[in-house]
């Protein structure tokens, strides 16, 4: 069964008509080519899928797409757009580079998400912290190590002086 | 991926979400509610269930709504795990709420799933049915024939199983402003960060000035297939000493209460009743500790 | 030497934390159909008829197949090792079952559709009529004589069974101060990389050819396999690798849906995408583990160990193409590791159960070997009363021994054992531990060390099989001075493009940022064998090494005729070709690399080849596929190690075990990029902690599986998973030009038997042993019940 959504994606305004067993992550890739959300379990249990919802992570495979009309929805592309100033990496994405946070990067794109979650809510996390925060988002690779460093690296790092360049 | 197609509502209030169910329910086609989706994708995805409509609860503005009312806490059925967690009001009067909101999954699950799902839902494992039984708390329900009241106890009648037909709606929870002497703690046990309790407990603990107990409540999930409330040993518990052997006894109580554990790949029943002592006992100390 | 050894991020890095890393399923096709696999819901059964009419009539179906037509159509896959081969039993494998199916989740039909709902719709309207037949999941039940044949046709179950055998044995045992008997359990469980597999098929019908984008680890073999099994010309064939989303092996060989994918968009004339569900890949992705180690072993009163008796049986589930039953071979021929035991046994059965096929995964049988060896070495300790690192310090091979010969005829290449063990008890507090641990004891507290070592033996070189010893790779300047790196070696995210990169800009004398790495598409990379036993980087890298220095050698004799020095004379760094000490005669590397494109006539290059590119084909030295004295052969060239101290807590309420340390001393040779073979290491030891305590694939009786999604599956986060301190002892392998060995896989095998000694250790005041595997909470809770209520005099509480 087919309905129609308007909804905003990565800042822009789109309307689209989709079956209403779509998932969003489904939608996000196949239908608006945003292949960056990934999709590893379709039971919630993985978090390659994560995007933020109206301002919040969730997990796509857990929304339908019909369900999320009158949404704002941000993927890692758009995210990635937002943080960038004269085009270099967000802080965060430096320093998953900078630590080797990652080696096959399928992960990756949710993972970083996460992490701007938790960075918002906690600036100054601790380790136990930070390992709670991801632990919606499994990586097969890289055994953690090298992705919670990077976020403390960030944590102790990056000042959020409010209205500056923060971590949003 | 669903694979069976199915038809979606959104409507914007709940007596059109009743109206929609009760229509769906008279037509004689399976119908579901969607909440956050936590529990109803998943199993959707996986082909467990497969509804021919869904109602979706998303589009009616009001549902998650937190507020005080008298000696009560009134908590919409579409507070998310997230909202509860991080509530002021709940944390300040009901904080064996919030820690247990904050303990369910991860921050994405929490982020999106909600009070009411979980309630809807019922796994035997979910966190918070075990601490609304042990909160005496309310749940208010819409159905085609008006509103009622349920007490949560009334609510999780079996297995997965709850006395809510499927046309009605939950809409608020009301728990009581627990008074700011009350020690509380909700402790559970999991395989691995973000997974479901194999046992879960939640305890409440009042001293009177003298360390004796003033009142204590305990409500426990992984024991049975339903909650489990520890009623028969709480009253006689008041005006003992608390001390190391009252815990114990709270303890022994809870597994001679696990008689009917579901085993589960990894927890066997008799692990399971272990635990259920371990576990109660570590909610009773955290929960003394916390005791003014 | 500007680049190796130093801590450069990956060069992929930028772009997948941006998520512009394309995958497989990312690639898409204008009209592209969607292909959706019926699996077997039964463990065996014969297949008594398939109706696809229904299905066939669903809208938006293109095409519909079962074995029948599959028989038809092609050839069975071939085994990327077959069990043949080694004097085994083998099947023949279609992309469909034929008749029979073997494991739940055995492909029994398939669809492609317009859409991926359209796909599965019509493949749920498919009814297969079974007959079931009688299964058999366990091992040793399958070995008996009245047990259910999988395949009729064998008359039994055993797969194949291999002995190994070397010194006297039986004298060993007659003239021994001890002997001891031990059967140990490893559990099964699988790498699950977090990209499930998919295929995007293309047949080009003007062209005649066919293109296949896959999640692999293998390119080049995979064409071949499919060459053959299509009956189609190699060269019609091209496969490409997309990013890949970790594989840790499982992406190694050719799956029954990769040509099945092809064939179907062959018939349709469409493209054809196939991902592959979490549950599929539970099912039926490849699993591994499962083995039951019995041994026997004879020592001196000191400790030496004289003989050793093993006999392992591998349940390597129902066959496949895809060659994991090789891991039970490989666990048998590691056998005794590290450790100089030159009377030595071990008998090897290989059984068929109704269960998921095995299918390579990170530690091939290295780690049921490692596991063995530690347990041995712990049982010897606790018997004549001696430390656990004290043993293993007697036994191991000397490092002054090298090269070893086992009695497999694994030629263990080079190392320092004994420091290594030294070293990393001393960075542990080894010596200091037992103080913590009974003041924390007296807290009611119970932590424990443990020690473990893994030798991971890599670079496997198989006869006649595409598991090779060599490997080739292509350096290429461009006229702006570019360089393009081609390798028949590939990297489903373990990062070695970025440490041929290193190797080649080192070579080259130019900056990391003007090198290019291209892998995993066979119509621009050299042929090659892809990545797999960590040989990538030691073999894909030393070939580009080769190639570079090539390269390298004609841009300084061009150079150095411009600057009129000669090429010994000459230094290139970053990109500047300097007269060493005259810092202003110089010349650019671009500059050359352009005058050697544009000029080949003129006076600089006119007596040189032209062009700036070089092939090279890189084989290592020290395997040997012709027999010995002893009938032995080497397969592989490479033999890292790892020596590894394991701090736990147990929760003696519970039995939930806390990884609170992991520490080791890692030799690989040298090390090109620590980030990475740090990176490389702390994931494995993950891995193999999630094996040995958290994921599970469980059967019921009847074959049912019982942790099918991630839900039940359960993989550590991370909260279970602590940051495990690497320090690298460098001990340069002899046979590769840079002293490189196998990094990537190693750290996957130590955790089995370290943190089950370190758990034995803070379970000690109880007498807890530990023979099976997983350690759940349940069954460390169980033991400690067990051994308390024994009356083994240990169990004080
Ligand atoms: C990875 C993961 C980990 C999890 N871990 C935990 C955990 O540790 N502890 C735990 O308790 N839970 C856990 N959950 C489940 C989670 O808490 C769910 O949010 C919850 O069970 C369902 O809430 P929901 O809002 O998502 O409901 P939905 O999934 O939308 O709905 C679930 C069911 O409830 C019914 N329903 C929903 N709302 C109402 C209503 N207002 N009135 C009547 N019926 C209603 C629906 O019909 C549906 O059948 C986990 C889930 C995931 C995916
Ligand atoms: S794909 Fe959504 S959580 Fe795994
Ligand atoms: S980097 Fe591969 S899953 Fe995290």
């Amino acid at each position: 069964m087919q309905t129609t959504i308007q909804l905003i994606v990565n800042n822009t305004p789109c309307e689209a008509t989709v079956d209403t067993r779509t998932l969003l992550v489904d939608f996000l890739r196949d239908q608006l080519d945003l292949t960056g959300t990934h999709l590893g379990c379709a039971t919630g249990n993985c978090g390659a899928c994560t995007v933020m919802l109206d301002g919040l992570t969730v997990k796509a495979c857990t929304i339908l797409a019909a369900d999320v009309a009158g949404s704002t929805v941000t993927t890692i592309e758009g995210w990635t757009q937002d943080a960038r100033q004269s085009g270099d990496l967000h802080p965060i994405q430096a320093a998953f580079v900078k630590h080797h946070a990652l080696q096959c990067g399928f992960c990756t794109p949710g993972m970083v998400l996460s992490v701007q979650q938790l960075l918002k809510e906690k600036p100054h996390p601790t380790e136990a912290e930070i390992r709670h925060g991801i632990a919606g988002n499994l990586c097969r690779c890289t055994g953690y190590a090298s992705i919670v460093k990077a976020v403390q690296e960030i944590a102790t790092t990056t000042s959020l002086s409010p209205g500056g360049r923060g971590l949003g | 991926m669903i694979r069976a197609p199915f038809q979606l509502h959104r409507p914007h209030s709940i007596d059109e979400a009743v109206r929609l169910l009760s229509q769906c329910v008279q037509n004689g086609e399976d119908v579901k509610l969607l909440a956050g989706g936590q529990s109803l994708m998943p199993s959707m995805n996986l082909g467990l269930v497969a509804p021919a409509h869904i109602v979706s609860l998303n589009h009616v503005a009001g549902l998650d709504s937190i507020r005080r009312d008298g000696d009560m806490l009134a908590i919409g059925a579409g507070t998310t795990h997230h909202a509860l967690a991080e509530s002021e009001v709940v944390q300040a009067h009901c904080p064996i709420l919030s820690e247990t909101a904050a303990c369910i999954g991860d921050v994405q699950v929490r982020n999106r799933g909600t009070l009411g799902g979980s309630i809807g839902h019922f796994d035997p494992a979910a966190d918070y049915p075990p601490v609304l039984v042990l909160l005496d708390a309310a749940c208010q329900i819409v159905s085609p024939s008006g509103e009622r009241t349920v007490a949560a106890k009334d609510v999780f009648v079996d297995y997965m199983t709850t006395s809510l037909s499927a046309d009605e709606v939950l809409t608020e929870i009301r728990v009581p402003v627990l008074p700011s002497d009350t020690g509380t703690a909700y402790v559970k046990f999991t395989r691995v960060e973000g997974g479901f309790a194999i046992v879960g407990a939640g305890a409440c603990l009042r001293l009177n000035p003298d360390n004796t107990c003033r009142s204590i409540r305990v409500g426990i999930c992984g024991a049975a297939p339903v909650p489990v409330r520890l009623t028969a040993i709480e009253d006689t518990l008041t005006g003992k000493a608390v001390d190391d052997a009252f815990v114990e006894m709270v303890a022994a109580a809870a597994y001679e209460s696990a008689h009917d554990p579901v085993a589960e790949l990894h927890a066997d029943a008799d692990y399971k009743r272990e635990m259920v002592r371990v576990f109660t006992r570590r909610a009773v100390k955290t929960a003394w500790e916390r005791a003014d | 030497m500007a680049y190796i050894g130093s801590a450069v991020s990956g060069i992929l890095d930028t772009k997948l934390v941006a998520g512009k890393g394309q995958y497989t399923a990312d690639v898409s096709l204008p009209d592209m159909g969607h292909m959706a696999v019926v699996r077997s819901p039964y463990a065996h059964a014969r297949i008594l008829s398939i109706d696809t009419s229904a299905a066939r009539q669903h809208p938006g179906v293109r095409i519909v197949a079962t074995g029948a037509e599959i028989k038809q159509w092609s050839k069975p896959i071939p085994h990327t090792l077959n069990p043949s081969a080694f004097g085994g039993k083998t099947a023949d494998i279609y992309c469909l079952a034929i008749d029979r199916v073997h494991y739940v989740g055995t492909p029994v039909a398939a669809v492609v559709a317009d859409t991926r709902h359209a796909a599965t719709e019509a493949a749920n309207l498919i009814e297969v009529e079974y007959a079931d037949l009688p299964v058999v999941i366990d091992a040793e039940r399958a070995l008996e004589p009245d047990s259910p044949l999988l395949y009729p046709e064998w008359e039994t179950n055993e797969l194949m069974h291999v002995r190994f055998q070397g010194g006297d044995v039986e004298r060993a045992f007659a003239d021994a101060d001890h002997i001891l008997d031990d059967t140990l359990r490893l559990h099964r469980h699988t790498a699950t990389p977090l990209e499930p597999r998919a295929a995007l098929a293309h047949y080009d019908d003007r062209a005649e050819r066919l293109t296949l984008w896959v999640s692999t680890q293998a390119p080049h073999p995979l064409r071949t396999t499919l060459a053959n099994t299509l009956q189609m010309d190699e060269n019609d064939i091209q496969v490409i690798q997309p990013q890949v989303g970790g594989a840790f092996g499982v992406k190694i060989p050719t799956y029954q849906e990769d040509p099945l994918a092809c064939l179907l968009s062959k018939r349709t004339g469409k493209p054809v995408k196939w991902i592959e569900e979490r549950t599929e890949h539970l099912m039926a992705g490849g699993h591994a583990r499962e083995q039951t180690l019995k041994f026997s072993v004879a020592c001196k009163a000191d400790g030496t160990v004289t003989g050793l008796k093993v006999r392992i049986i591998g349940d390597v589930g129902a066959l496949a193409a895809v060659g994991g039953w090789g891991m039970s071979y490989v666990a048998s021929f590691v056998v005794p590791g590290p450790y100089k035991i030159p009377n030595c046994e071990v008998d090897l059965s290989i059984v068929v159960t109704n269960k998921g096929p095995w299918n390579a995964y990170r530690g091939f049988g290295k780690e049921a070997a490692s596991f063995l060896m530690d347990r041995v070495m712990d049982r010897v300790a606790d018997t004549v009363q001696m430390d656990r690192a004290a043993v293993r310090l007697k036994n191991f091979v000397p490092k002054d021994e090298f090269p070893y010969v086992q009695i497999s005829g694994a030629t263990l290449d080079s190392g320092d054992y004994v420091k290594a063990l030294q070293d990393v008890m001393d960075k542990a507090g080894y010596h200091t531990f037992a103080e913590e641990q009974q003041r924390l004891r007296a807290q009611g507290r119970y932590i424990g060390m443990g020690v473990g070592f893994e030798l991971t033996p890599e670079g496997g070189c198989i006869p006649d099989s595409f598991i090779g010893g060599y490997e080739g790779a292509t350096v290429r300047v461009s006229p702006s001075g570019q360089v393009t790196v081609l390798t028949g070696v590939t990297s489903p995210g373990s990062g070695n493009e970025t440490g041929i990169a290193q190797i080649v800009a080192d070579a080259l004398g130019v900056p990391l940022s003007t090198v290019r790495v291209v892998q995993g598409d066979t119509q621009a990379c050299p042929y090659g064998l892809g990545n797999w036993s960590s040989r990538s980087l030691f073999m894909g890298g030393s070939a580009s090494l080769y190639a570079a220095r090539e390269v390298h050698h004609k841009v300084l004799r061009v150079a150095a005729s411009m600057l009129e020095a000669v090429p010994e004379d000459l230094n290139c760094e970053q990109g500047r070709i300097r007269v060493k000490g005259q810092a202003d005669r110089e010349v650019a590397f671009n500059d050359v690399a352009e005058y050697v494109h544009k000029r080949a006539f003129d006076h600089h290059a006119f007596d040189m080849e032209p062009g700036l590119e070089s092939t090279r084909y890189f084989r290592m030295g020290n395997i040997h596929h012709v027999p010995d004295d002893k009938g032995r052969i080497n397969t592989y060239p490479s033999y890292p190690y790892a020596a590894c101290v394991a701090v736990v807590e147990v929760d003696v309420e519970t039995g939930v075990i806390t990884l609170l340390r992991y520490v080791t001393v890692h030799d690989c040779g040298t090390v090109i990029n620590p980030l990475l073979v740090e990176g490389q290491f702390q994931g494995a030891v993950a891995q193999g902690l999630g094996g040995l305590i958290y994921e599970q694939l469980s059967y019921d009786d009847n074959g049912q599986l019982q942790t099918g999604t991630f839900m039940d599956y359960t993989l550590p986060t991370a909260v279970e998973v602590p940051s495990v301190e690497i320090h690298h002892q460098e001990v340069p392998s002899p046979y590769t030009p840079l002293g490189t060995k196998g990094a990537g896989e190693s750290g996957v095998s130590s955790p089995f038997g370290t943190i089950v000694s370190a758990v034995e250790n803070a379970l000690a005041p109880f007498g807890v042993k530990i023979h099976d595997t997983p350690l759940t909470p349940q069954r460390v809770w169980r033991m400690i019940q067990t051994a308390k209520n024994g009356n083994n005099g240990g169990a004080k509480a």
